[in-house]
């Protein structure tokens, strides 16, 4: 059975833009893997189609099917997470194994405060 | 260097459906231009002809002149040139005759009276001569509205070979992977190669001067084109419905089937005629000091018009964010946009405080920053209206930039 | 002005991904009874259907039926504003070497010479090709999408709670006022339920 986790320091799941992340990237296969990738990425959510930028990608060099290795990532100053009527900015690590065969998703978020940015809005719509 | 090829002769195929639709275009307007443009030449070659005394025979109206609800003119007349003598039977060239029996009895009772009558007779050819000549208006209008067909396949022709594709060297990078792509949904996924730049260190400009997202001339170009465009297929077939009145003859059917694109038509124009007029209002040069500006931080806005000012009655000037969501599936894409945030700045109807002014901007810290991806916008802009009375109104939004907080600033 | 606290768009019960979760409802025949009309064309066919009528949606779950059935497929879409060209088109069938059969979203959206060159290109090569289209003439018709209220009612049935969906006149009236197009219905409802208080 494969099993992949993201371990984030301190099980912390709220950063501040330029704030460095550290962790450890776990994987536990059945097989080989061809390549592990672990992504920092942004997606959108809502009434639009998805967009989706990935802002820094490691690729662990490893032929081991159970191993972990530690990942540090400095965060941009944005986008920040954020929560509209019309969308939704979601940030998140992603483990990726042999192209997207298994994928592991944890999902932080991103702004000065801690919180996601949302918004307190007339009901008007242009 | 190979791929590069490859990319440029796939692209070239839509660029062949293009150019063929353009072609299309081209080849109907010079194949128009040349019939009516023969007509025109005949026409025009009249007017060096040489201007003859000549005797009327015999004139009247005939009454069933082409058709038998439309009457002409039975003439005869005759005249000398170069010392030999000459009759011609020819009112003028291409005639068509009129339904009106009163038009065609006004001038046979005006050749009947005049005593002093001239024709015009061909010096290459002197047994051809017209009474009067046609005029080149018509036949000259007809070669113009062409012309808009011509601009239409030589310009679409033109753009379709200069454009270059946009998407050419995103297309060459290599992209990054995610799972979001390739697990979640079904379509690819567009991942953004370029990421938007939020870092506030590079750049500081002192000042910005805003540009507004529509241009007044581009609109009223965008219009004129729209109406000629428009009008010009339409005038066809208007003037056969036209023609059949004048022949007593109405097509009821393309009468009743044209009216609606005729409206379509008169709403253009006034369209095209708003945004002429809309021309002619003051417009406002916005500057932003400092050019950057971060989440929580007041910049000043100033202002000032270029143009006539004293019709404004009112301006507002607002600071507003929205969010702009597209979405494409299926055969269309739809934008939606929704305003968050909304702040009055200024607002007066005294026209002195209008002309020109300062006003303090603050950008609220508890809030989302610019933001651009494919489908999904963060929008900030500064939007002035000013209301003039019996006059379109001037209503432009001058979006920019607001970045995330200053991390540095941070106290 | 009263402020109203927006509902957040990921929580939206219409947003794209939820929609795009939801299981499609075939109209008189079984996916496996689908599956094998597409392969008696050899899986050259298309999908037709109005504005709407879930033909993207239909795609989306090909997909995922070939890709379980190790089929590879490969997918392309366009629309008015973005019309596929040749070269991306062959980018996407040469990038993948094993697929075998490419489902492209829009097909009447290509230029006619990019469609008889992707037509060409496929068949030499033995790839299939499924396509939508709101017409029948590009290919063979192997499903004709088409809406009813029932339909409309089973998807709310998979985005909502019971206690939430819309009376049965209420959601007449909206599919009727969106001239039975599904998908701007739900747009709508998006937009309804943007306001809820969460």
């Amino acid at each position: 059975m494969n099993n992949l986790s993201i371990e984030i320091q301190d099980n912390q799941t709220a950063f501040t833009p330029g704030e460095t992340m550290q962790g450890t990237a776990q994987w536990q296969l059945d097989d080989i893997p061809k390549s592990v990738t672990l992504n920092l990425l942004w997606y959108t959510q809502g009434k639009g189609t998805e967009d989706v930028s990935i802002v820094e990608s490691i690729h662990f060099d490893t032929y081991a099917p159970t191993d972990q290795k530690p990942f540090s990532i400095t965060l941009p100053n944005g986008p920040y997470s954020f929560s509209g009527k019309l969308l939704s900015i979601i940030w998140a690590l992603e483990l990726i194994v042999d192209k997207g065969s298994e994928c592991h998703r944890q999902e932080i978020t991103l702004s000065p405060t801690g919180q996601e940015i949302t918004i307190n809005t007339s009901s008007a719509t242009v | 260097m190979k791929s590069k090829t490859k990319s440029h002769s796939g692209y070239t195929g839509s660029k062949l459906d293009l150019t063929g639709f353009h072609l299309m275009f081209l080849l109907f307007s010079l194949a128009l231009t040349s019939i009516i443009g023969l007509s025109f030449i005949k026409i025009f070659k009249t007017y060096f002809w040489e201007k003859t005394h000549c005797t009327i025979l015999s004139c009247k109206i005939d009454h069933a002149y082409k058709t038998e609800s439309s009457y002409g003119i039975d003439i005869s007349y005759t005249y000398t040139f170069n010392g030999q003598s000459y009759t011609s039977d020819i009112y003028q060239h291409n005639y068509q005759g009129s339904s009106d029996y009163t038009e065609i009895k006004q001038i046979v009772d005006q050749i009947i009276n005049n005593t002093q009558v001239n024709c015009y007779v061909n010096p290459e050819c002197p047994q051809e001569a017209y009474l009067t000549r046609e005029s080149l208006w018509r036949d000259g209008s007809a070669i113009l509205v062409c012309q808009i067909f011509t601009a239409i396949g030589v310009g679409g022709i033109v753009f379709t070979w200069r454009k270059k594709n946009p998407k050419k060297n995103e297309s060459n990078k290599p992209k990054p992977k995610s799972a979001l792509v390739t697990k979640w949904y079904m379509k690819p996924l567009k991942i953004s190669s370029q990421h938007q730049d939020f870092s506030l260190n590079n750049k500081r400009p002192d000042s910005i001067i805003l540009k507004s997202d529509s241009s007044a001339i581009k609109n009223l170009l965008g219009g004129i084109f729209a109406t000629l465009f428009w009008n010009g297929i339409v005038s066809v077939f208007l003037s056969l419905v036209l023609d059949s009145f004048e022949k007593g003859e109405p097509n009821w059917v393309l009468t009743i089937f044209i009216i609606p694109f005729v409206l379509v038509g008169l709403y253009l124009i006034l369209v095209t005629f708003y945004h002429f007029l809309k021309l002619f209002n003051a417009r406002p040069i916005l500057t932003l000091t400092p050019g950057v500006t971060p989440l929580g931080t007041t910049t000043e806005l100033s202002w000032t018009f270029r143009g006539w000012m004293k019709f404004i009655r009112h301006l507002t000037i607002t600071l507003s964010a929205r969010e702009e969501a597209t979405y494409d599936q299926g055969s269309s894409s739809k934008t939606d946009k929704h305003t968050f945030y909304e702040m009055e700045l200024f607002s007066t109807n005294i026209t002195s405080e209008m002309t020109a002014g300062k006003v303090k901007c603050a950008i609220p810290q508890d809030c989302m920053h610019s933001f651009q991806a494919k489908h999904n916008k963060i929008i900030w802009s500064i939007n002035v209206k000013g209301n003039i009375k019996l006059w379109p109104n001037i209503s432009s939004k001058f979006p920019f930039t607001v970045l995330p907080t200053d991390p540095s600033d941070d106290q | 002005m009263t402020l109203v606290s927006a509902m957040k768009a990921r929580d939206n019960p219409f947003a794209i991904h939820r929609l795009q979760q939801t299981p499609y409802h075939l109209a008189d025949t079984t996916w496996c009874d689908l599956l094998d009309k597409l392969e008696s064309f050899n899986n050259r066919a298309a999908v037709i259907g109005q504005h709407g009528s879930g033909k993207t949606t239909l795609l989306n779950k090909l997909y995922s039926r070939f890709k379980a059935m190790g089929r590879c497929p490969v997918t392309a879409f366009a629309n008015e504003d973005t019309p596929l060209t040749w070269r991306q088109l062959k980018q996407t069938l040469t990038a993948n070497p094993d697929r075998q059969i490419l489902l492209l979203d829009g097909a009447c959206h290509l230029g006619r010479l990019t469609w008889y060159r992707l037509k060409r290109y496929t068949h030499k090569r033995q790839i299939g090709l499924i396509i939508t289209t709101h017409n029948p003439g590009l290919l063979p018709t192997a499903y004709h999408c088409r809406t009813d209220i029932t339909l409309l009612q089973n998807i709310l049935k998979e985005l909502l709670p019971p206690h939430e969906i819309p009376n049965e006149t209420s959601l007449e009236k909206l599919y009727q006022q969106h001239n039975q197009n599904i998908r701007e219905v739900l747009r709508t409802l998006y937009d309804q339920w943007a306001y809820q208080k969460k």
